[in-house]
């Protein structure tokens, strides 16, 4: 089976952040604006710097949106087995982390929440997406 | 010295040179292939247009570099040529956004690149954009992560000849500023073959199934670069091209 | 084979029990090609400024600092540098001269940084972006260490290292020639270079005043000099030293110090492409208007 899913209890790390993050976290987001939302996953973006997690999300008046949020590098997460393939299209999260200075729709993500409970923590530059806070 | 005497003295060298020779031979035998390393460059215009084409402003004209002619598109993919010519301007992912060139254009950018040739591993780094590709000669297989731009190179020896497959390509590159594309399905296999000190021949064969009726390919020399220290400076692309579009920087 | 049996026969003779022999490339060489990983090349200088561009970390290196396992670097680091195991010894990493950490900076030029520091949170322009954010050459400090491995390869006349990271390479001329003229000036510098025994010694000049040695230093100036020495210490290991001489920001030289480890044999180059997938300066700035 070519997909991988890590399996485990509990808290499981996306990926280890390199010794000095690819670059600042506050240029872009707030540490003063977290979000969470609840949707589908549409599309990844599988790229250095920063993979990307494109999520539809409803809102409270049915309208859909399309939240988009930054992770870590691919390079470190494929360093520690994941793949592309680990947070496919369709599968339903809801993911943490911190809104863009710019107020659009997107965050830097600090966690994903899996449908069966498990979350996932983006490895990303934000403060505690190592997962252990 | 009685004969047979002399006739063993004498085999006994021949056998001590011998040895020697073999052994000289096989410590050899691993150094004894062509050396690319060096500074090279193509001088053609396949980098604006791998087909034949007539001089306009700021294009300059250049006979084709493709065996047989023509590009060997099938009819959707000759559609979306020619609408990626018609913009090439804002689509050429080179161009117009500095990003990698992939393989084989990264070879005939009008830019010097750099061969460094070791037993296990050669590295090709190229001036522009500071692209770089590492072609492992140790016989390993690819990798199994596909979507990169550059691709994966994996080289072996043909006699004097370098073979080195590329696969794992994404389908963002063009193969020219003319809009000859690719998919991900593409698969080259380059051939450098030195012709003499100065110049390299080199041919890479193009298979893409998605995209191309069948396989066809480029031929070019490369030129050695002869100037006197000569080294491979910075194009920093991106920079610049950051420089210009956020100079008014911030637009909110 | 036998040449360079012999060869390091001699070598070890000469060099006595402690020292180490490498074997030799074809050229002659001490041999230090293969893939490592890079270890605590920057160091947190005493003092720091407070750091603007990441308020919420009181230590601008603990996003990844971790000493909980998830990163390859132990607690050490969040003091900006020290002592680390590896292989049979401590090495020595982070700021290493002076020894109290503190950057003998000119007071003018200390001051600015403090108010370039203070533009980039959030940058004020572009020029006010990290360069890591802008996906530019990283210079010789900066690179992504640990997860991207480093690829050291020589031939006649020249090494060449190769960063994973941003697919980053600089050469290393070793067959005498000047520096490139003044008015090159690049983000990795021009360098010219000699072996003395097992130690590579790296003369770099010609640098374009853009290039960040650590978060809280954005960058030296143009009149940088550096002096690196690596040295093959073991079969797996290189020690790393660097006199960052740039008598515009300072008043004398300083020092880091760092080591590289060799990677596991299994260890894989990956692409790291960064400008095509970097959203940054548009989620800084907003989208530029149409060229």
């Amino acid at each position: 089976m070519r997909m991988k899913i890590l399996v485990g209890i509990g808290a499981v790390a996306l990926g280890a952040v390199p010794l000095a993050a690819h670059h600042a976290f506050a240029a872009e987001f707030d540490v003063n604006q977290p979000v969470k939302v609840k949707g589908t996953i549409t599309k990844v973006e599988w790229v250095n710097p920063h993979a990307w997690l494109y999520v539809d999300v409803k809102g409270d008046d049915g309208k859909v949106i399309n939240w988009r949020f930054e992770l870590g590098a691919p390079n470190a997460m494929i360093r520690l087995g994941w793949r592309k393939e680990s947070v496919p299209a369709g599968l339903e999260v809801s993911i943490t982390g911190f809104r863009a200075k710019s107020g659009e729709n997107v965050g830097n993500g600090r966690s994903i929440i899996l449908p069966d409970g498990r979350e996932l923590f983006s490895g990303g530059s934000g403060p505690g997406s190592e997962g252990k806070q | 010295m009685s004969p047979p005497r002399a006739i063993l003295i004498r085999s006994m060298v021949v056998v001590r040179l011998a040895l020697i020779l073999i052994l000289a031979a096989v410590a050899g035998a691993a150094q004894n292939k062509p050396d690319f390393s060096g500074i090279w460059q193509a001088v053609n215009t396949a980098a604006w247009d791998l087909q034949d084409h007539t001089g306009a402003l700021g294009l300059p004209p250049g006979q084709g570099v493709v065996e047989g002619g023509a590009i060997p598109y099938q009819p959707t993919a000759a559609a979306k040529k020619q609408q990626n010519f018609t913009n090439r301007h804002a689509l050429d992912p080179t161009e117009a956004n500095c990003f990698l060139p992939g393989v084989p254009r990264a070879t005939y950018m009008p830019y010097p690149f750099a061969i460094v040739q070791t037993p296990k591993l050669v590295a090709i780094t190229y001036e522009f954009a500071h692209a770089l590709r590492t072609i492992p000669m140790d016989g390993s297989a690819h990798s199994d992560l596909g979507d990169t731009w550059m691709g994966d190179s994996r080289g072996h020896w043909d006699g004097n000849t370098m073979v080195v497959d590329v696969t794992n390509f994404n389908d963002q590159t063009w193969f020219d500023a003319a809009g000859d594309f690719h998919s991900d399905a593409l698969h080259v296999v380059e051939r450098y073959t030195l012709a003499d000190h100065d110049h390299i021949q080199y041919e890479a064969a193009i298979e893409d199934a998605k995209t191309f009726t069948r396989p066809w390919k480029i031929s070019m020399p490369l030129y050695r670069i002869l100037d006197k220290n000569a080294k491979l400076l910075e194009y920093e692309c991106v920079y610049y091209l950051q420089e210009e579009r956020f100079r008014k920087a911030p637009f909110k | 084979m036998r040449t360079r049996f012999f060869v390091s026969l001699i070598f070890a003779a000469a060099a006595g029990a402690q020292t180490y022999t490498p074997p030799r490339t074809p050229d002659g060489q001490p041999d230090l090609q293969g893939m490592y990983a890079r270890n605590g090349v920057v160091g947190l200088e005493a003092n720091p400024p407070e750091n603007p561009i990441d308020p919420g970390e009181k230590n601008p290196l603990s996003v990844s600092a971790r000493a909980d396992g998830l990163g390859p670097y132990p607690k050490i680091f969040q003091q900006g540098g020290g002592l680390i195991r590896q292989g049979r010894q401590q090495r020595r990493t982070g700021i290493v001269d002076p020894e109290d950490k503190k950057l003998p900076w000119r007071p003018e030029e200390e001051a600015k940084r403090r108010d370039f520091l203070l533009h980039m949170n959030p940058p004020a322009d572009l020029r006010h972006v990290e360069l890591n954010a802008r996906c530019a050459l990283p210079g010789p400090f900066q690179g992504e260490d640990g997860n991207n491995p480093y690829t050291f390869l020589q031939r006649a006349g020249e090494v060449l290292i190769i960063y994973d990271y941003n697919h980053t390479s600089r050469v290393i001329q070793l067959d005498g020639r000047p520096h490139v003229g003044k008015n090159i000036r690049l983000f990795m510098g021009d360098s010219i270079g000699h072996w003395e025994g097992n130690s590579l010694i790296a003369d770099t000049t010609n640098f374009n005043g853009r290039v960040a040695y650590s978060r809280e230093i954005p960058y030296l100036s143009d009149q940088l000099h550096t002096i690196e020495r690596f040295t093959i210490a073991d079969a797996n290991t290189i020690d790393y030293e660097v006199t960052i001489d740039d008598p515009v920001l300072f008043t004398k030289p300083w020092k880091v110090a760092g080591y590289f480890a060799r990677s596991p044999k299994d260890t894989q180059s990956l692409e790291f492409a960064c400008a095509e997938g970097s959203q940054t300066l548009v989620n800084i700035f907003g989208k530029p208007p149409e060229r």
